[in-house]
Parts: C-alpha cells; structure tokens; sequence
C-alpha cells in the first residue's frame, strides 16, 4: 500500500501531462501550422501563437476568447477585421472608465465596436493622463492608460497583413505589381519635368499610400530580411516591404503567401488558406530561414505544454495529501505514510516539469534563468521546492512536501498574474544585457529570496500547528515536530545568510564593473541588504540567546515582509536604475500580505500549550 | 588611600561592565536593527529627496536632523550611516579582541567577521579618496582630462583632474533591438595614448566592460542625443578590490561554517 499508492498518482499525473502533448490534427483552418509561423516582434522572432497569447494576456487577461484560441482570434483580427470587431475582448471593470464609454456594467469584456464611438474622447484622456506621475496617477487613470494601450495593440494587429478595408489581398498584390513599372516611369518623366501619365503614377502613388500608412501601423515583422541585408534580426512588417517593392525589388514571396491566406480566411476556404500556410513555411525554410523556423516551433511547443500550469496542478495535489498526511499523523499513521510519501512524489513529479520549463525558456532565451521580475518568481518557486525537497529528505515527516509544494503554488500563480504585463522573454536593455552577471548576482541572490521565504512559510506554518493542533509537541521521528521545525527553520536561515549576502555583495561588484560604484544605495540594492542584515539578525539574536523556538518563528515570518519588499515593494516606488520591473496594482497586495504577516506574528506571540518558549 | 582605590575599582567595574556591553552580541542585533531602520527609511527618502541628496543626509552621515520649518534648528533624530557603520565595525573587532578564540571549529566565523570588517573598511575608505569624474567626448576629439559633475573650480568651470594619457573618439554606435527602442548597446571606440610608457592602443568600451589604466577607470555612462558623442563616467577607486576579496572571504566561511554544522547534525541523527 505504502508502495503502490504513490507510484499510482505519479503515473496517473505522468498520463495527464503526455497526454496533452498529443494533438489531433486540425480539420478546416490549421491555426496550429499558422501559429508556429516565425515573426519578429519585441526584438525577438517568436512565433505567431506567442504574440497572439502575449497580446491576448495585456487585452482581455486571458489566453483565449471563449472557444477560440488565442492563434484563432489573431487570424480572425488579422484576416478578417470585421468580424473581429465584433468580439468581446477588451477587458475593463472600472465603472467610471465604463461610465465614460457609456458601455453597460454587467459585462466583462467589450468589443471594440462598442469602444468605437468614444474612441476618440479615450486617446484625448490618455494623452492628458501620460503627463502625470506614474505615482500620481488615480486607478481610473490607470486603467484608462490600459485599456488605451490594449487598443493600440489591437490596432496594430489588425494593420499587420494588410489594410482592414481590403477585399481581396491577393488580387490588389497582383494589380499592384501590374502599376510598378508604368508607375516608375510616370514617376521619373514627371522628375525630369516631361509629360508623363497621370493615371498611371496616382495609381501606384495610390497603392503606395496605403502601404505606407500600413508600413506605420502594423506591429508585427513577418517578411525575413532580404540576402543582402545587414543582419538576419532586419526583419520587415508587410507595408515596408511592399513599398521597397516599388523600388525595384520584387514583391517577397512570403508577402504573397500571407496574402493568399487572407484571401482564403475571407473565401472561407480552408484548403487554400493551409496550402498558403505550408507555403510560407517552404519559402521561409528555402531562403534560409530554418533557424527561425526552428525557434518557434520550439516556442510553439513549450506555449502548448504550459510546464507551469501543469506543474501548479499537480503542486496543490501535493499539498493536499502532504496537509491530510499532517493532520493524520498521530490518528491514523499507516494512512498518513501512504499520504506522505505520495505527496512526496507528486513534489518531485511537479519539480521535473519546473524544471523542465525553467530549462527550455533558459534554451529559448540563450539567457540564465532570471531576467525579469515573471521570470523571479518562478525561479524562487524553484529554489523552495528544491530546497522543500532536501527538506523532506532529511527529516520524512511531511513538512518539507507541504512547504515546498505550497511555494510552487504560490509562486507561480504570481507569475501567472505576472504575464498580463507582455511578453515574458522581453529583451533586456544595454544596463542588464550581461549573462554573466545575470547568472552569479541575479541567481544567487533570487535563491537567497527564496530561502528567506521558505523559511517563513516553515515558520507560519509552526505559529498555525501551535495554535490549532497539539502536533508540535508529538514525536515524529527522532524528535518532536516543533523541535524539528525549528531545525529546519535554523539550517535555511544559514543558507539563506550564505546566498543573500554573496548575490548582495556580487551585485555590488557587477554596479563596480558597469559603472564604477561598488554601492549606490539605489532601492534595489537596500531592499537587498534589508533581507542580509535581517538574516544576519536571526542568527545572531539565536546565537546570544535573545531568542528562542518561538523568537526564531516569528522573526522568520518578519522575513516574508521583508522579502517581499525587496522583490515587490521597492520596484513600486519607481526610482533608481533597478525600476525595470515596475508595477501598480501590486501595491495594495503587497499591503495585505505584510498585514498578514503581521496578524500571524501576534498570534505566534499568544501563550499556546503547544509552543515551547 | 582606600577611598581612591574604591574609586578605582568602581571605575574597572564601570570599564569592564561597559566593554562587555560592547563587545556583546546584544549590541549587535541592536545596531544590525538600527541598520535596517536606517536604510529602510533612507530608500524612502530618496523617493522625496531623490537619490543623491538621501544619500548625503542618511548614510553618508554620522546623524540624521531634522529641521523643523522656518526655525534654523537641527535636532539629531537617528545616528546615520558613518556612525552605524562605524559602531558595527568597533563591536566586530572588539568581539574578536575579547570573546573569541582561534580554533579549528571557528575558522568560518573568522572568515566571515575578516570579510565584513574588510568591506565595511573598505567602503569607509572608498568614500573618504574615490573619485568619481566624466569625460565627454564627440568624435574626432581628444582629452586627457575628465571633469567633476559637481565641484567647481575658481572660473566657474568644472573641477578638472588631468590624466597620465589622453583619449581620442573614434566612433560612437548605440543599436537597439529591431523594431523596437530597447537599447541593445552603447559602445564607444576610443584611441589611447599614454606617451610615459609609450602605450598607443585602441579601446573599446561598452556597457559591463570598462577600460582600467594608470589607477582610472573608465565606464560607458551616457550620449549625445545625435549618437556622435560619449559619456564618460570617469572613476579613481584605490580600494575598488577590498569588495571582491570580502566577497570571496564570507562566502568561503559562510560554506565552511555552515557546512560544519550540517555535518555534525547529520552525523548526529545518524548515529541517534
């Protein structure tokens, strides 16, 4: 039993994340073959299906509209503008924002047909509203800016493949070719001040200014760099393109694929339109573009698997049984070991796949793990559950499974909240744009977060078994749990003292080699050394005696507070060279969670017959 | 005579009461606490005062006053950076004179107090000589000096400092990543000439890789709006080292220390 249970939710959850990767074909539309179509966007080549997902995330805070997925809705905004339109995907529930687009309240997400006629009173606001402070700005303001912004993307989505007017793509690519030459030759008598044909120059002059209107709008860069070009990264959106095509080069034949599959999203002929698709592909991979090809399939794969979201699944099955195994451990221990040791397992099934995520992005982004403020967390949900798992290792009651699968949780649901922001992989301005560096400050000192917090969720969870069970003072083992509690707590807050201090202390260096100056008391940096001195407190205040079991719990929960200003706080007060990872709505968060902590510290403080000293 | 030895007595009793007070790990939770206030509410200051002028009045500072409005008064309200930091590095070594024994099983604490002793006198002494300088160039223009952003000299002209050896603009070039404005780079190719050792080389200096001559370094810090010239930030550290060796000694007793106590609690359990 003790065997069995265990491998049966390790290969039952093993199925469940296989299973996922196995996909039927698609009949009609092939929006998968589209989504993994390269485009350069943000800087970086990613596929259609992540810009459609990173749009999405920052318009509707969603991956999908309803039953459409996000690659489907983006062909749809795409292709057929109209219709788009006409779907409900702008997020907004602030009712004075509501109030002034005069837009019902029961609904959550809006169409842009409905924005439409207040569209221009909205761009009016916005750009009264970009003056103010980032501070100084009220909630409607904010979400005033945002909505403006998801408008802005929507636009240029919609601006991407061709005009939103035109009817057939394809034929008016074929007319525009036609009135190249005649129109180059109008267009040089005229310079040369002899009679030339004026049909034939406002005709091309005419197709012109629609591509060059394109060429301003269109956000996403779909047409590779030319053989000549300068760098492979010179990607082109389609109106760029088109205008040089005037210039003597040919019209791209990938330009004409897109066009292709327009025309046949708008025919409704899925035969043509996959055709298009495949084509695009060949051109692509003919003019020696594999290299993109590749990386977006890969991107497109690791989109579809969703590591994390599997790894949040099976993280808070963990703790189910680890917090059933807990609580049963005194009545029914036979139950409680099979419990145990399952949650045991599923830790470790879900770490595999964090890891495994946390590994493929390391390989998508050629970057170290932490880059940004999304990829932190999940790298401190990482470092608590291996440090979770070590845990359980060494001391087998149950504890380690519980902390370590409730960080992962925890963490990447953070994360989760975190994408609404963009695109996860941006690319990391001049300041930040060292590997090395990334790799010894900005991943030694993230462990050390994450040790801080795991130790102060050990802690809560001592000050809430005190309060609300007698387990602290059962035999577990070798010892009593609150004793073997306070071990653990004791033996993180060492490795936390280690990897805070060395990541502090090495960012300083990485500050001395950019620009000179070893400290610069910048936010960041404080928040950094508050965790330090904090640490170095606990150990110290335990080593003299001025605290002890109790003392040491809550002090560790003070940590969490600490801690999460560091990661949080500091980058909402806007200042300094580390603000790259600004943030609003946090704020109120933030507050919550340090009065949590608060409340948890006063209670850790109550005379309970569990407790010792 | 024996009032006078009393006197004296008392006196040791009051010395030696007050040395353990120093020397005790008590004053140092309380001054690592008074850390944390500190710097704590220096960050929030450097939201209202902005960074350099917080700096100036938290931590580059033995205490922190407040002026009441319109009254000239400067009351000490907390004991700022200098005299924290200052206070910790006496408590260290005093600790050390007194409490603690070299041994075998306190090598790591060794290491780690050296370190923190060692960083703290380090920056203690990088704020009493360092000097931080820019130079701006455009291209096809040659200095051997950089200026100060802040002192002034007699002219009203920026406080020069003349360098050993001139630098001389080659090029300046800015990239950023496509169809975007994330700066990817800045970097700035320069011609050195150090005519004392006849060094006559060319550079080139981008983000994270400065150029380090005669006791100078220099950093790509900022550019002229039309991409044709470079900022300099111009700095002479003599104690830019003591970080990188503290580093490399509290992480080594920090493994050490902490690594004994595992050992020997596992080894613990494994025998209990």
């Amino acid at each position: 039993m003790k065997k069995i249970v265990p491998w049966i939710f390790v290969i039952m959850f093993v199925a469940w994340a296989i299973a996922s990767l196995w996909q039927r074909p698609e009949a009609g539309f092939r929006t998968r073959e589209f989504g993994k179509l390269p485009v350069m966007l943000n800087g970086r080549i990613q596929p259609m299906d992540s810009a459609a997902r990173n749009a999405l995330l920052q318009i509707r805070a969603r991956q999908s509209v309803g039953q459409m997925n996000a690659t489907a809705w983006l062909m749809e905004t795409m292709m057929d503008p109209i219709a788009a339109d006409n779907l409900d995907v702008f997020h907004i529930d602030n009712p004075e924002l509501l109030n002034l687009l005069q837009l019902p309240e029961q609904q959550k997400y809006y169409s842009f047909d409905q924005i439409r006629p207040h569209y221009d009173d909205l761009a009016q606001q916005a750009k009264c509203i970009n003056d103010i402070e980032d501070a100084d700005r009220s909630a409607f303001e904010c979400q005033l800016l945002k909505l403006n912004n998801a408008l802005e993307i929507y636009q240029q989505l919609k601006w991407s493949l061709c005009r939103p007017d035109t009817e057939d793509f394809s034929a008016q690519l074929a007319a525009y070719q036609q009135s190249i030459p005649s129109g180059v030759v109008a267009a040089h008598a005229r310079g040369a001040g002899q009679s030339y044909d004026t049909a034939a120059l406002n005709r091309l002059l005419n197709f012109m200014a629609g591509y060059g209107k394109q060429a301003n709008s269109a956000s996403l860069l779909v047409v590779p760099p030319a053989q000549n070009a300068k760098s492979r990264d010179d990607w082109q959106n389609i109106g760029v393109s088109l205008i040089n095509a005037a210039r003597g080069s040919d019209i791209e034949p990938v330009v004409k694929d897109y066009a292709a599959m327009v025309t046949a999203y708008q025919r409704n002929r899925p035969d043509d339109f996959n055709r298009a698709v495949r084509n695009c592909h060949e051109d692509l991979s003919h003019t020696g573009f594999d290299l993109e090809l590749n990386k977006a399939a890969r991107e497109f794969f690791f989109n579809e698997f969703q590591p994390f979201y599997k790894a949040i699944v099976i993280y808070v099955t963990a703790f189910l049984l680890a917090l059933i195994a807990l609580l049963t451990f005194a009545l029914a221990p036979k139950l409680s070991e099979t419990l145990r040791r399952s949650a045991f397992w599923l830790v470790i099934l879900g770490g595999v796949i964090h890891t495994f995520g946390l590994l493929f992005r390391i390989w998508l982004e050629g970057r170290p793990p932490v880059t940004n403020l999304y990829s932190s967390a999940i790298f401190i949900g990482w470092g608590c559950v291996v440090l979770g798992i070590i845990l359980e290792r060494i001391f087998a009651v149950g504890l380690g499974s519980a902390a370590a699968s409730f960080a992962g949780f925890v963490t990447l649901v953070i994360a989760h909240n975190l994408t609404f922001g963009g695109d996860t992989m941006e690319m990391l301005p001049a300041v930040l744009n060292a590997n090395c560096w990334l790799t010894t400050h900005v991943v030694v000192v993230t462990l050390g977060y994450a040790a801080t917090f795991m130790a102060g969720l050990l802690g809560i969870t001592y000050v809430l078994l005190g309060l609300f069970t007698p387990l602290l003072k059962h035999e577990s083992g070798k010892m009593e749990l609150g004793k073997t509690l306070a071990k653990m707590v004791y033996g993180i807050i060492c490795f936390a003292t280690l990897f805070s201090f060395t990541g502090t202390v090495l960012g300083g260096i990485w500050a001395d080699q950019s620009w000179g100056r070893f400290w610069g008391w910048d936010p960041k940096e404080n928040g950094a050394l508050l965790i330090v001195l904090w640490n170095a407190i606990i150990l110290h205040a335990r080593w003299g005696g001025i605290i002890r079991e109790r003392g040491l719990m809550n002090m560790v929960i003070f940590g969490n507070i600490v801690t999460s200003w560091s990661w949080f706080g500091v980058n909402m007060l806007g200042i300094g060279l580390h603000s790259y990872g600004f943030m609003d709505a946090g704020f109120k968060w933030l507050v919550l969670f340090a009065a949590s902590q608060i409340v948890l510290i006063i209670l850790g403080m109550l005379p309970v017959r569990g407790q010792s000293k | 005579m024996g009032l006078s030895v009393r006197t004296f007595c008392g006196t040791f009793i009051h010395i030696s009461a007050f040395i353990k007070v120093f020397v005790s790990l008590r004053l140092t939770v309380v001054v690592l606490a008074l850390a944390m206030v500190l710097v704590f509410t220096g960050t929030l200051g450097e939201v209202h005062l902005g960074l350099y002028k917080a700096q100036n009045e938290f931590f580059r500072s033995f205490l922190i006053y407040w002026h009441p409005k319109d009254t000239g008064w400067k009351i000490p309200l907390f004991p700022g950076g200098y005299s924290i930091g200052i206070l910790l590095l006496l408590n260290l070594v005093a600790a050390h004179a007194t409490r603690f024994k070299l041994s075998r099983e306190k090598t790591g604490l060794w290491l780690i107090h050296a370190g923190v002793i060692l960083l703290l006198a380090g920056q203690l002494f990088t704020d009493m000589f360092a000097v931080e300088s820019q130079m701006h160039l455009r291209v096809g223009e040659t200095k051997n000096y950089s200026e100060s952003d802040r002192a002034y000299e007699l002219q009203l002209q920026p406080k020069r400092f003349y360098l050993p050896f001139s630098l001389h603009l080659l090029a300046f070039t800015h990239d950023v990543y496509p169809g975007t404005d994330i700066p990817k780079n800045y970097s700035s190719r320069l011609l050195l000439d150090r005519p004392d050792t006849g060094e006559h080389r060319e550079v080139l200096i981008y983000m994270n890789n400065p150029l380090r001559c005669a006791g100078w370094t220099f950093y790509q810090a900022g550019f002229d709006m039309d991409d044709q010239g470079t900022v300099l930030q111009v700095v002479k550290n003599p104690g830019w080292l003591t970080p990188y060796l503290a580093c490399g000694l509290v992480a080594i007793g920090m493994v050490v220390q902490f690594l004994s106590h595992l050992v020997s609690f596992l080894r613990r359990r494994g025998t209990a």
